[in-house]
Parts: structure tokens; C-alpha cells; sequence
């Protein structure tokens, strides 16, 4: 499968929110082209707030108007993100449950504060298998899982 | 009208960003898409007809997805969206937090008695000392209790409360293992008290002696991190899970009959509730609860375990777990499933407009549409003393018992023809319309729900019920049948 690339600006916009939101979690939508993610769009976790370390949930019409605006912009909506505060970029039943075919869903782990590991999956093949991602940060980068 | 559809979503309605439709309401919006795209069907709705969990349908700017919305006129002027429900969230936590369980140590003794839980990597340290923290509410101290109360002090859950206004019988030895024959006549919860000492007397045991009601439901169990269900009848447990709704307290509910037996999690985190999963109970009477159904011996042992066995992964925080989630065991033919429970956006306790707001007591009868009202056909009855005559005078009549197989076996009600409910509209024909038909069953409720249905199924012949049901019939003796018990 051809690997996803992240421009090190949404690597950076998402590992910010993740921070930011901790102990709770964060979530957002990934634009870009095909299979390269260029921005990173912070959405409000509408979970309320005493369940918001273990959940996320976008509002549907915020979402709605973000893929418009891309859209006019020439960008497609390609994934979802959302952090796991203390655990593991492991999809989690309910996060299993939500996932669309055709978009992928991005799990960011962040151990006490600290962002750990960015780990990608699609519904189809296998929601559970991750796919290779490469972070475009400077000339270094290489495909990993 | 115009339907416009996420980007997320068009893949699966030939790549468009809308579709027109003359059709007013969601459901006819959901036809006309379905009926274009064939394709679509398979991705909005389950197997079963439910549509999926990820999709939510605007019209405007409100939320239209719940079902109730499907049949209602679509406010003019207003498109509808189909939209993601973009949701998630990381796995299994333990509900302790990390503060309660740094306070926690462990003395000599402790470190033995719970060594084979420290070899477990998943439990260790870390994990015993969230479960010496834990405070668990069990409601019930009968069949079910008996495991829960017993693995949870073994396993050494630090605070206990058990509710149950209850005394121990002769007939509560069969299955509830946590009482012995020294304890009959005793309150349960002293009679589990003594067991629990004898276990571990480090742990707090707080005996509750109370019958669980709408006016003290959530003081019982505010403060705790659990509740765990092992009552016996469907209005407590209405009560005990909006109260744990109410509190947010998750609950681990457990339920048997005869030889099966169910197990859920519900109100963890933003989980569904027992009202998403079971909106009405089943009439009073209709379905007999375990008291009046009976359940085999071991049962009550192995669905029990599988709550505390559920409660401590919550505790500890490993795991998968039964959040959503209804495990159902087949003890007869050992054969077990898990359904999936969805959380019911128009839910009266945990969905989008919720309209409980504190614990009701409420009319079990109503809430089941058992009760006659006033514009129903009013029911005319019998009481055993009229019935009686009327079988010792020889009276021409059918007589039709609905109870179930193992009721009849312990009392047989002469001359009687057996008729289960479910059968009845299909072989009313066996009915003679010119003769009056009497309904008997235990308490004279499921006979009740017989003659609804027949009346139901347009049978015109005249219908009586045995006002109490065989149970205000057990004292006469009828002249003719000496041997009647
Ligand atoms: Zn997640
Ligand atoms: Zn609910």
C-alpha cells in the first residue's frame, strides 16, 4: 500500500492540540490530497467534560462546514484524528464502531503530556492494522508503521 | 428538496454532494436514497435494520436521527444533511482514579493473600491497589449476590455495601450459597456479613437492611464506583439504573431465569443505559421473574462470577468488558452470545432530550400498559369462590390455563385446557364462542394479557378471568377433587 505522508506543519498543529487537551482527549480533521495530509483542523471534543479523557465526539455540522471550506480551497477530507491520553494509538471498540470506509483515522498517543506516537488506520482491509505513515519533518523521514 | 451529503458519506452515493427528492420526511429521504443508490443500503443501515452508528441525519440544524423524527413532516424550507457521527475514544481505564490508588500499601499478610493476583502482569501491584480502594454497591444479597459478595471480598475489594431488606428461607439455600442453614430467619445482609468476615475481616462491610425504592435509590449509592445488580425483578432494576445514571456510577447488571442468564455494563462513561437496551419491561406477570420461574442450582454461581469477574477488569481497568455489550448464556445447552447494545438517542435517562431528571417511583403496571384504562373494555372476572360453584354446579365452560409448564406441574387446575399466550389469536378456533371461557394463571395478570389478545385477535365469545389467578384459589377445596394440591 502506498504510504501516507504528514506535512511536519499538521504533525505539528496535531501534537499542540493533543497537548493542550490533556488529560482529556482532542480531536480534528486531516486535509490535504490523495494520500498527503497537509493540514491538521482542530474540532471541539463535544463529550462532556467529565467524560472527555476517554472520548471524543465531533459536531457534525462543524464538520460539515469544515469540508465545505476545504473543499472551495481545492482539498479533500482525508482522515480523523484524536489523541489517547495515557494509552496506547491502539483503536479502542468504540473507536472501531465510528470508522467510515474510504477515511482514515489517526490516533495520536500522549503519555503524561508528552506526545508518544502517531498511528494511522483505515476500516478496510483491517481496522485494526496500521498503516505506513511518513512525517515530513526536514529530509530525514522514512516509511514507518 | 435537496439532500446534501458529507464528502465523508459520497463515495457511496455515486461520488455526489446532493440529491433532490420530493419526498417529506426522513424516512421517504432515506427510500428515495436507498431506492437510487441499492448500493447505499448496506452502508446505512446494519444487518437489522438499524441504521448505523456513524451516520447522523440533519434537518437544518437539528438533530433528526432518532427514529421517532422519521415519520414527521420535514420543516419547509429546510434541507436535510447526511452527515458522520465522528466519535471515538481510547480503550478500557480503570474507573479508579490514580489518586486513590497511590495512597494504598500492603502489609505482609495482604502480599500473600493476594500473590497469585501480584504473578498476573495485567493486575500486579498497581492493580490490587485500585481494587483494596474500590467502593462497590451490590444490590441484593440473594442468588446472584451470593458469587458477587463472595469473589469481590476474596479478591479483596476494600468497601462493600450490600442492600437487601430481605430474611434468609429454607428455599434460598438452593442457589444462594453465601447463607447456610444457621442463618434462616437471620436478615441477609448480617447473614453475608458473617460470610465476608470469615473471608477477609479487613474489608468494610456496610449492611444496608433496606428495600431499594425511588426515595432512597441514589443516596444509597452517590460516592461509590459501582453498582452491581443482582436483584430479581424488572421495576428495581428501572430504579437502580436511573439512579445509576443520575449519580454516574457505572453498573454491572446481571439477570437469570430457568437456565439462562444475562450480563451488561451499562453508564460507563457515555455508554448506553438498561433503558437503551430494554426501553419497556415486559408486562407484570407475562414474563415470571426468577422468584416464580425458578432457575437451576449452578446458574445464579456462573452468571455471578461473570459481574464480579466484570467488575474487577473495571476496577483494575484491563480488558474488554461488557459496556454496550449484552452477554446472554445458554446453560441448558451451553451455548453463549453477545448482542450489541447501542446507546438510543431518544432514550428517556441517557439520550439527546433526556426527561428523567431524579429517581421516580413509578407504576410498573402502567409503564407496561397492563393496567385497564378507562376507555378499555373493562374485564370481567371471577373470584375463586364464584368459580368454584360454578365447577361444583357443573356449569358448561372452557377453562384455560396460560401459566407456565414447570407451574402447572407443581399445581394442576383440573379440567383445564393449556393455551400459552403466544398461541392463542393462531388456535382461538378451540375455543367454543358460545360457552363462556375463564383464564386462569398464578396472580390473574398474564390471564389478564390472554384475554386482551384474544379480544385483540377479534374472538367474540364471552371472557372471564379468575380474579388472583390460582394462587387466591390454593385454600378451596373442591368437593369433587379431594387430592387437589
Ligand atoms: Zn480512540
Ligand atoms: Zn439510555
Amino acid at each position: 500500500m502506498n504510504c501516507f505522508t504528514c506535512s511536519n506543519e499538521a504533525y505539528e498543529e496535531m501534537t499542540k492540540e493533543a497537548r493542550r487537551a490533556y488529560p482529556k482527549e482532542c480531536c480534528g480533521i486531516l486535509f490535504g490530497r490523495e494520500r498527503e495530509i497537509r493540514y491538521a483542523f482542530p474540532v471541539q471534543n463535544v463529550v462532556s467534560a467529565q467524560n472527555s479523557r476517554r472520548h471524543f465526539e465531533m459536531d457534525p455540522l462543524i464538520v460539515y462546514q469544515a469540508e465545505c471550506e476545504a473543499e472551495k480551497r481545492g482539498m479533500e477530507m482525508l482522515g480523523i484524528y484524536h489523541s489517547h491520553p495515557d494509552s496506547p494509538p491502539i483503536p479502542s471498540s468504540e473507536d472501531l464502531a465510528y470508522m467510515i470506509p474510504g477515511i482514515s483515522y489517526w490516533i495520536l498517543s500522549v503519555e503524561q503530556g508528552i506526545e508518544k506516537e502517531l498511528r494511522g488506520y483505515a476500516k478496510e482491509p483491517d481496522p485494526k492494522k496500521p498503516v505506513p505513515i511518513r512525517i515530513e519533518k526536514g529530509a530525514a523521514a522514512s516509511c514507518r508503521f | 428538496m435537496q439532500v446534501l451529503i458529507s464528502a465523508t458519506l459520497r463515495g457511496f452515493f455515486g461520488k455526489n454532494a446532493a440529491f433532490s427528492t420530493d419526498a417529506d420526511t426522513i424516512r421517504g429521504v432515506l427510500d428515495a436514497l436507498t431506492g437510487e443508490y441499492p448500493d447505499a443500503k448496506k452502508v446505512l443501515f446494519e444487518e437489522g435494520g438499524t441504521l448505523r452508528s456513524f451516520i447522523r441525519i440533519y434537518a437544518g440544524e437539528h438533530d433528526w436521527t432518532a427514529t421517532e423524527h422519521w415519520v414527521k413532516p420535514l420543516p419547509p424550507g429546510k434541507d436535510v444533511l447526511l452527515l458522520p457521527a465522528i466519535a471515538g475514544g481510547a480503550p478500557a481505564k480503570s474507573i479508579i482514579p490514580d489518586e486513590r490508588r497511590k495512597a494504598v500499601s500492603f502489609d505482609d499478610a495482604e502480599i500473600e493473600r493476594f500473590e497469585k493476583h501480584f504473578m498476573l502482569s495485567e493486575i500486579g501491584v498497581k492493580g490490587q491497589k485500585r481494587i483494596k480502594t474500590a467502593r462497590v454497591v451490590v444490590i441484593g444479597a440473594g442468588a446472584l449476590g451470593a458469587p458477587v459478595i463472595q469473589y469481590l471480598a476474596a479478591a479483596g475489594v476494600g468497601t462493600i455495601k450490600v442492600v437487601d431488606d430481605d430474611e434468609v428461607s429454607l428455599s434460598n439455600l438452593q442457589s444462594q450459597v453465601i447463607h447456610s442453614t444457621r442463618d434462616l430467619k437471620r436478615p441477609k445482609v448480617a447473614s453475608a456479613k458473617d460470610t465476608v468476615r470469615n473471608i477477609n475481616k479487613t474489608i468494610v462491610f456496610e449492611a444496608e437492611a433496606v428495600r431499594l425504592d425511588a426515595g432512597n435509590a441514589a443516596e444509597l449509592i452517590d460516592g461509590y464506583d459501582m453498582v452491581i445488580d443482582c436483584t430479581d425483578n424488572y421495576k428495581t432494576r428501572y430504579l437502580i439504573n436511573d439512579a445509576c445514571g443520575l449519580c454516574g456510577i457505572p453498573l454491572v447488571f446481571g439477570a437469570i431465569y430457568q437456565y439462562e442468564g444475562q450480563v451488561g455494563v451499562f453508564h460507563l462513561n457515555d455508554g448506553p443505559c438498561y433503558r437503551c437496551a430494554f426501553p419497556a419491561p415486559p408486562p407484570a406477570g407475562l414474563v415470571p421473574t426468577c422468584a416464580q420461574g425458578g432457575a437451576i442450582s449452578p446458574l445464579p454461581g456462573i452468571i455471578g462470577s461473570i459481574q464480579a469477574n466484570e467488575a474487577l477488569k473495571l476496577i483494575i481497568g484491563i480488558g474488554e468488558h461488557l459496556s454496550g455489550k449484552l452477554l446472554i448464556i445458554d446453560s441448558l445447552y451451553l451455548k453463549s452470545r453477545i448482542v450489541e447494545i447501542k446507546k438510543n438517542p431518544s432514550c428517556p435517562l441517557c439520550g439527546t432530550h433526556p426527561v428523567i431528571t431524579e429517581v421516580e417511583d413509578f407504576d410498573y403496571e402502567e409503564f407496561c400498559g397492563l393496567k385497564e384504562t378507562e376507555e378499555e373494555a373493562v374485564i370481567e372476572g371471577f373470584t375463586p369462590e364464584e368459580l368454584a360453584s360454578r365447577i361444583e354446579n357443573g356449569d358448561a365452560m372452557t377453562i384455560v390455563d396460560v401459566r407456565e409448564p414447570h407451574e402447572r406441574a407443581i399445581l394442576r387446575f383440573p379440567d383445564a385446557i393449556v393455551i400459552p399466550i403466544g398461541q392463542l389469536a393462531r388456535r382461538q378456533n378451540e375455543l367454543d364462542p358460545e360457552k363462556d371461557t375463564i383464564f386462569i394463571c398464578k396472580e390473574g395478570k398474564r390471564s389478564i394479557l390472554a384475554i386482551n389478545t384474544l379480544r385483540e385477535a377479534g374472538y367474540k365469545g364471552s371472557l372471564y378471568n379468575l380474579k388472583g389467578g390460582i394462587d387466591a384459589m390454593k385454600d378451596i377445596m373442591f368437593s369433587h377433587e379431594g387430592a387437589w394440591l
